[in-house]
């Protein structure tokens, strides 16, 4: 329970029930901060547009290796420009209803958006979580589809099986043996798919995968089943399965959408081997190679971290200011008008506001002014946008400043700037080049 | 014979600066705020007298090119702290001019420093004149097996021989001759002989109580102290070895001259200039410093100039990959610039151009004395080089 002073200008005056906005704002999968997909502007239908609809306009290879880059513009890095809750967030959206809502919004037809189900899942390399290897990643983002709502009450595993038992017409009772019977025929399929069925970890990823207990799914991936070396050596045979698995249910579609790739970079041991065994699963391997893009977050920092890895294994390259690239990149320039932010601000102050109260705009203690002044002084990048908000807000409960206006926010974001440069400066003792 | 003691205090450019930027809010300090302010510098704990030592080592060093007054100085040990901590000292108006030019042109703040250091110092002034003629070669013993003899294998056996009082002396002045690739002369091998019989004597003791791998590094230490003030002495540079070292690196710093440990002609530390080093006529001041193979002259094809290396290199080692900091060593002795400079234009240059395309491998095996080449966030271990 959190304490509460009596006197508080952030409720008395502001009509709020506490501050909105937390000193770091950094993307949290598991608790994710308010999701406002009307920030990221005209941006949002470039995503849907390259990473989603593009693919479905091709019949027989639909896949996309991609990149989701932000701006590092100036002194800017790249960073905190919501590239990873854009792919988390939107994976999430789609999945609640197999992407039905932004077809529709792009005015798909009934018949074709029927016909063209799809799916999306997000992770990250997270050395934190034992994910430092692609296919530890990717098993992450299996876990991720598989976890994701689906329509009110139901998850994608079950609504998947649900498909399944009535495309196999399967038997009341042994429904899961029926699936896994499918599935088992269906891999067999697959030539270039050298997968042994019989091996025991991979059999009981399968028979969880057919059956019905979900969290029995997940916790064998996560935590009892698929170990770290496991994951690291034949994690794409289990991604290999799942793609075939969704393929027979009937999705069409699978993104992936993978964070933090410069960790990757930064960790593994063997780069060189690792991004070779990436190529051929990726793009020489079917079901996945057909049916599956792999879409990365990029920053200047991760293009580096990658660079070599890439080219020496002649993966499609992802840099954003290559022309060739525009229909496989999109570049996140963040809040880049004041309605966007204002957009942004609104979102989370409104589960914030006391019931009682009434504030005068939706961005209210903020002014368009104000909203305006702080989104250039940090260059559009709402992670820093809304770490300002937290400051903001906090400086005028701590001074007990009933109006937030230029005058007050003004000496604030100047005050920022000038101490970090500063300091910089101050222990740089190196002698300059000539 | 013994090595010349120096006259140049083990100090660090970057902390002399630090020194004098102490005197920007105010004309002066004391010793204590100066070994806090290293202490910051370095991350380290403030408490008891860490770093005292090394704030009156700066403090004198700034007292002898005429930076500050502060009158006789305390032994530089742990001991004087307590009761020489308060001691005050201010800045001149030397020094307050070397800190407007700090502040306002660096470069020439470092050139002015090095000036100052250079008129101050006898041994500096004998070294610039030989690095200005020619590059030295310094064939500092860093592994037993390769420098001392090939029978001793390990830290183990080279300690039972000094035990025993037989270590192979002309073997080792054999392989120092090899690895310097001239004969010694009959002075020079003399003067080892007889230190390196004093280093066996000495050490034999010790040789039988320590452990095999940290003895053979002290005696490799102990073994280069004799060694490199015997092979410099017919230059004029009869300084010990640290006095050497602390030489080469400020020359790193004032980026005048260089060191690499890894080029594959030379068994060795290569020092070698990279600027040009004007006097005045009796030789005592610097007139000025001219970098002609600095980060500008070097920038200019950068990648046909690496390729030429590359082939000279490849042509040696036999090898389409080659080591990328031998690729590295050799430029920058080529090329006369610095490891930093190169450093940086291969970080600026590492995607390649239409004409130059570079295919790198990543770092498998540490280099031992030379930090990493980088290229985007990762450590290069090989380079192919090809051109269209």
């Amino acid at each position: 329970m959190a304490i509460k002073s009596q006197k508080s200008v952030l409720s008395d005056v502001f009509g709020l029930r506490e501050n909105p906005f937390k000193s770091s704002h950094i993307y949290n999968v598991d608790k994710p901060d308010v999701f406002v997909p009307e920030m990221y502007g005209e941006q949002l239908e470039e995503f849907h547009r390259k990473f989603f609809l593009l693919p479905l306009g091709k019949e027989s290879n639909k896949q996309v290796i991609g990149a989701l880059w932000s701006s590092h513009q100036g002194d800017d890095i790249g960073k905190g420009f919501g590239k990873s809750m854009l792919m988390a967030e939107e994976s999430r959206r789609i999945n609640r209803d197999f992407g039905r809502a932004m077809l529709e919004f792009a005015e798909i037809g009934e018949q074709d958006i029927e016909e063209n189900p799809i799916l999306s899942g997000y992770c990250t390399f997270d050395q934190s979580k034992g994910v430092k290897s692609f296919p530890a990643a990717l098993l992450d983002a299996v876990i991720f589809i598989l976890e994701s709502k689906h329509g009110e009450n139901s998850t994608v595993h079950a609504e998947l099986r649900r498909r399944l038992i009535s495309k196999i017409d399967a038997s009341e009772g042994y429904e899961g043996e029926e699936i896994k019977q499918a599935l088992l025929k269906e891999l067999r399929r697959y030539r270039g798919l050298n997968v042994q069925l019989t091996h025991a970890t991979l059999n009981g990823f399968i028979d969880r995968l057919c059956h019905e207990d979900t969290g029995d799914l997940i916790r064998f991936i996560r935590h009892e089943g698929i170990g770290p070396r496991i994951k690291a050596t034949q994690g794409f045979n289990f991604v290999h399965v799942f793609n075939a698995f969704v393929s027979l249910a009937g999705i069409v579609y699978v993104a992936y959408f993978i964070d933090q790739i410069e960790n990757f970079a930064m960790w593994t041991r063997k780069q060189d081997q690792e991004g070779k065994v990436l190529r051929e699963s990726i793009c020489q391997t079917s079901p996945t190679a057909e049916m599956s893009s792999f879409i990365f977050q990029m920053h200047i920092r991760a293009e580096a971290a990658i660079e070599n890895m890439w080219k020496n294994e002649h993966l499609p390259s992802l840099s954003f200011n290559k022309p060739i690239n525009a229909a496989r990149v999109v570049y996140l320039k963040g809040l880049g008008s004041t309605q966007e932010a204002a957009d942004l601000t609104a979102a989370y102050l409104a589960p914030c506001r006391k019931q009682e109260a009434r504030a005068p705009s939706p961005i209210f203690p903020f002014t368009e002014e104000v909203i305006e002044a702080v989104r250039s002084a940090v260059g559009g990048n709402p992670r820093n946008f809304l770490e300002s908000l937290f400051n903001i807000l906090n400086q005028a409960e701590l001074q007990n400043h009933k109006k937030i206006d230029l005058l007050f926010v003004q000496p604030l974001l100047e005050d920022v700037g000038e101490e970090v440069s500063d300091d910089e400066e101050h222990n740089d003792y190196t002698n300059p080049e000539r | 014979m013994t090595a010349q003691i120096d006259s140049i205090p083990r100090v660090s450019v970057r902390d002399l600066f630090i020194a004098i930027r102490m005197f920007e809010s105010e004309p002066s300090t004391t010793l204590e705020n100066l070994r806090l302010r290293f202490c910051l510098d370095r991350n380290a704990k403030r408490k008891g007298d860490y770093l005292f030592a090394t704030a009156v080592i700066v403090a004198g060093e700034m007292q002898k090119l005429g930076l500050i007054e502060g009158g006789p100085m305390p032994k530089a040990t742990s001991k004087t702290h307590e009761a020489a901590k308060g001691k005050v000292i201010k800045v001149t108006t030397a020094g307050q001019e070397l800190l407007r030019l700090f502040l306002n042109d660096r470069p020439s703040a470092f050139d002015k420093l090095f000036a100052r250091m250079y008129a101050a110092h006898r041994n500096l002034q004998a070294f610039v004149a030989v690095i200005q003629k020619r590059n030295l070669i310094a064939p500092i013993a860093t592994s037993v097996k390769d420098h001392i003899g090939a029978t001793y294998g390990s830290g183990a056996s080279l300690a039972t021989a000094v035990a025993k009082g037989d270590l192979n002396i002309d073997e080792t002045i054999r392989l120092l001759g090899q690895r310097m690739a001239r004969e010694l002369s009959q002075e020079e091998k003399s003067e080892i002989k007889a230190g390196l019989e004093q280093l066996v004597k000495d050490s034999a003791l010790s040789a039988g109580n320590e452990d095999g791998t940290e003895f053979a590094k002290n005696f490799l230490a102990k073994f280069n102290d004799v060694v490199i003030p015997a092979v410099f002495r017919a230059d004029g540079l009869p300084f010990d070895y640290r006095t050497h070292r602390t030489i080469w690196s400020l020359g790193e710093e004032f980026k005048l001259w260089g060191t690499i440990t890894s080029h594959p002609e030379h068994s060795g530390t290569v020092v070698y200039r990279t600027a040009s080093i004007l006097l005045s006529q009796d030789s005592e001041q610097v007139a000025d410093l001219v970098f002609d193979s600095g980060l500008q002259k070097t920038r200019e094809d950068f990648l046909a100039k690496m390729f030429t290396c590359y082939q000279k290199l490849q042509a040696l080692r036999k090898s389409k990959f080659v080591n990328a900091w031998e690729l590295r060593a050799v430029f920058c002795l080529d090329n006369r610039c610095q490891l930093s400079v190169f450093n940086r234009l291969f970080e600026e240059h590492y995607a390649g151009t239409d004409e130059f395309s570079l295919h790198f491998e990543i770092q498998q095996a540490k280099s031992r004395h030379e930090e990493p080449l980088r290229a985007g966030q990762r450590s290069v271990g090989t380079i192919l080089m090809t051109r269209e």
